[in-house]
């Protein structure tokens, strides 16, 4: 018997990425939520349990920083692999990223399928 | 006699502590242990013009804050023995004075102590001040620093957010173009090209603030119909309101709007405030843009139903990089530059922008611009191409400095030409005007002051209306090189529609000054044009430092510091220097010489920073020695009074917010 579809959450305030993210994830096979913002993001992930989340970090109300080390400080959601995906490409902010628990940190402008097969390997799903 | 213990008597009082509060105790001490019929202090002041008593004892001694001459024959009167206090730069900072005369080694020494205490304590006063500066300064550096730190970082996200959108749904059609059904492909190419104008957008703005640094001569001026501009710019920006959802309404007049300025600069500013608008307005709201004009003036203004402005940052909005929120978890994007775009563009018309709020709720932003710009006479024919350009961006930088200090609309510049003025260059003044207007000694105002070579400040104009003068108050002051009046400065048509006044006239003598240095740098470039950097420089401070004026606490001040200068009868020569350098508050300010506006300037100094932390104490220091002080006295009398006025009758508007044009 095949395994449930994996669900991720994708976090974003601009709509084209998450657009974009849920056609390519869902082109997967994966099950994409979407939250706009921290708070949702925050809300979301407790209510939902997710398999993996992908956050941005320049983002209204909570930042990405802020919701990533949330995430990592609740047992509920503490092993929830999160991938910071954000325009902040400095070495500062890379540490940062770190520094509050996220399983990988990636840099706009991405490529869909590079990221596709990131969120394959952090699963440890078989990547096509 | 007995031996004075002086050092014991010096650390007794604390002199080395405080060494103006131990001199009535150690006058005291020294009065007693020689048997002195009077012991006093007396200290000179900065100008070295008085001095006066710091700490006395004895029957005979003149009274503590007692006011003398600084000069030694006079205190001396040849009873007493005086030993001067001496000071670092080798002039007695005061004298200790001991009558009957004596020759007791004592006196001698504690002099050579009080001058060495009062030198120290000067020095750490000068020190703390310093530091006070630097640590003013680092704070300032600190803020600019976050300021640019903010905007690297939103550019940054403005700039990647839409090459992500576009880079990663150009690879999905790369990758899956033949699994993509039509409409798909449709709205991936849609996104595509909406992103790529969405970053064009970007980097317009960044271009139009490279363009516009500084807000003054990179702007191409010529005739347009402001109001087809405005048409032009609601139908670039409409689909954006459209988009979102936000309704857009314009008040246009029927008809064109003849203006002269630089069209694209207004179509920026017409833009950008919409722009503004857009974003601050939730889906569902609305935005206006309106537009009205008077023969002479344009007024722009777009009101939102957004979210509105803290009161705090109505000015800073306008600020290069500020942003409201700039934080990196803002609800909006954007990299502070909108505004200050606008800014730059209208200082650049000399006209002004501000922000209100918008009765019901959201912002309103307003933007006056003279309709009539910059104008030259006939270009001179004799000069090379690239001179004749110089010339013309600099004197469009000398008119912009002198409207901004007199914040007026009106400037013109005339020449004289044999024994007739015509005008050179001009702002706000009709075309036939310039080219035609010429007047012979003692014609008109400015005829009358190119004949007399005097200054002339006119609250009303009687008689019809004259084209030359388009507002009935105004200002005409002589150009003077060589003893001889070579031109003359005429400011008209006052922003907020006041009369102009003598404070104004001292102001426009002030620059004129040095508009006649300019002038003569402008004349040897026909020779050698290497000198430009020096003078845009010098254009660039007086700017800076006209702008500095507009501060409500500097302008009080100022009127402050003229009244008083005006009761102790400075005036002539000293006069109008000092209102100018008051303008900028900077102490080396040009041509202050006389000692009394030396003193005053000094005297403003030390209150400015002060006030400025609204302490209701912040007198007292001045007033502690103004007793002894004519003109510290003087000036804090006026500053008492005007201080009571104020709270009285306080001013309606909120320093800062802009006058009702």
């Amino acid at each position: 018997m095949s395994q449930p579809p994996k669900t991720i959450l994708v976090v974003d305030d601009e709509v084209y990425i998450q657009n974009i993210l849920d056609f390519s994830l869902g082109g997967e096979g994966f099950v994409i939520r979407t939250a706009a913002n921290g708070e949702e993001a925050l809300r979301q992930a407790l209510d939902q349990a997710p398999d993996l989340i992908v956050l941005d970090v320049m983002m209204p109300k909570i930042d990405g920083f802020d919701v990533c080390r949330a995430l990592k400080a609740k047992e509920e959601t503490k092993k929830i692999p999160v991938i910071l995906l954000t325009a902040k490409d400095r070495e500062a902010d890379k540490r940062k990223g770190k520094d509050v628990g996220a399983d990988l940190y990636l840099t706009k402008p991405f490529s869909p399928a590079r990221l596709v097969e990131q969120v394959q390997e952090l699963l440890g799903l078989p990547q096509r | 006699m007995a031996a004075l213990d002086i050092q014991g008597l010096c650390r007794q009082h604390g002199l080395r502590e405080e060494p103006e509060a131990a001199l009535g105790g150690l006058a005291r001490d020294l009065a007693s242990g020689l048997g002195a019929r009077a012991v006093s202090f007396h200290l000179v002041d900065e100008t070295r013009t008085s001095c006066r008593v710091a700490g006395s004892a004895g029957p005979d001694a003149p009274a503590d804050g007692h006011c003398d001459a600084a000069d030694p024959a006079r205190l001396n009167g040849g009873e007493s023995t005086l030993w001067p206090l001496p000071g670092t730069d080798g002039q007695p900072q005061g004298w200790l004075r001991v009558e009957p005369a004596c020759g007791h080694a004592g006196p001698a020494e504690l002099a050579l102590r009080v001058g060495a205490a009062l030198e120290a304590s000067r020095l750490r006063a000068r020190l703390a001040a310093r530091e006070e500066e630097l640590r003013e300064a680092q704070e300032r550096i600190a803020e600019e620093q976050a300021l640019r730190d903010n905007f690297v970082a939103n550019v940054s996200h403005e700039l990647r957010t839409p090459l992500t959108s576009m880079v990663a749904y150009a690879e999905m059609l790369e990758r899956s173009a033949e699994s993509l059904d039509p409409p798909t492909l449709r709205e991936f190419g849609d996104v595509i090209r909406a992103e790529g104008g969405r970053l064009g957008e970007v980097f317009d703005r960044l271009l139009d603030v490279a363009e516009l640094e500084g807000g003054r001569g990179r702007l191409v001026r010529g005739r347009f119909d402001l109001a087809a501009t405005c048409e032009e710019v609601l139908e670039e920006r409409r689909p954006g309101f459209v988009g979102k959802g936000v309704g857009l309404e314009a008040a246009l007049p029927a008809g064109p709007v003849e203006m002269h300025g630089d069209r694209a600069g207004c179509a920026a500013l017409v833009g950008q405030l919409l722009a503004n608008a857009l974003k601050f307005t939730p889906a569902g709201g609305s935005a206006t843009l309106e537009l009205d004009c008077d023969p002479t003036t344009v007024r722009l203004a777009v009101a939102d139903r957004g979210i509105g402005l803290p009161a705090g940052a109505r000015e800073r909005v306008f600020d290069r990089f500020f942003q409201v929120d700039g934080s990196s978890t803002r609800d909006f994007g954007g990299q502070g530059l909108g505004l200050s775009i606008c800014r730059d563009v209208a200082r650049g018309h000399h006209g002004r922008i501000w922000a209100e709020a918008n009765p019901g709720g959201g912002s309103r932003f307003v933007a006056v611009l003279p309709r009539l710009g910059f104008l030259m006479r006939e270009p001179r024919a004799t000069l090379p191409p690239a001179v004749r350009g110089r010339r013309e961006a600099t004197l469009q930088a000398l008119l912009a400095v002198v409207g901004e200090a007199l914040d007026s609309q009106a400037v013109s510049l005339m020449l004289a030409d044999g024994d007739t003025l015509a005008i050179e260059a001009a702002v706000g003044l009709p075309e036939d005007v310039v080219r035609e207007c010429r007047m012979r000694p003692g014609e008109g105002v400015a005829g009358e002051v190119f004949r007399s070579g005097r200054g002339l400040v006119v609250p009303e104009l009687g008689g019809p209306p004259d084209p030359r003068y388009p507002h009935p108050s105004l200002l005409s002051v002589p150009l003077q090189r060589g003893g001889r009046t070579v031109g003359v400065l005429n400011v008209n048509r006052p922003h907020d529609d006041r009369r102009y006044a003598d404070d104004d006239l001292a102001l426009l003598e002030a620059i004129a000054g040095r508009a006649v240095e300019v002038l003569a740098r402008l004349d040897r470039w026909g020779q050698a044009d290497h000198e430009l950097g020096g003078v845009q420089e010098e254009l660039g401070e007086l700017l800076a430092a006209a702008r500095e004026r507009r501060s409500p606490l500097r302008q009080e001040l100022h009127a402050c510091a003229l009244e008083a200068a005006r009761r102790l009868g400075l005036g002539g020569g000293d006069l109008g220097p000092l209102a100018w350098a008051l303008r900028s508050l900077d102490p080396s300010g040009p041509g202050v010489t006389g000692p009394l506006a030396a003193r005053i300037l000094q005297l403003v100094e030390a209150t400015a920073p002060l006030l400025a932390r609204g302490d209701d104490g912040a007198l007292a220091p001045l007033e502690a020695g103004a007793d002894a002080d004519p003109v510290a006295r003087s000036f804090l009398e006026v500053l008492r009074e005007r201080r009571g006025r104020l709270q009285s009758a306080p001013d309606p508007r909120q320093p800062g917010e802009p006058p009702t044009p």
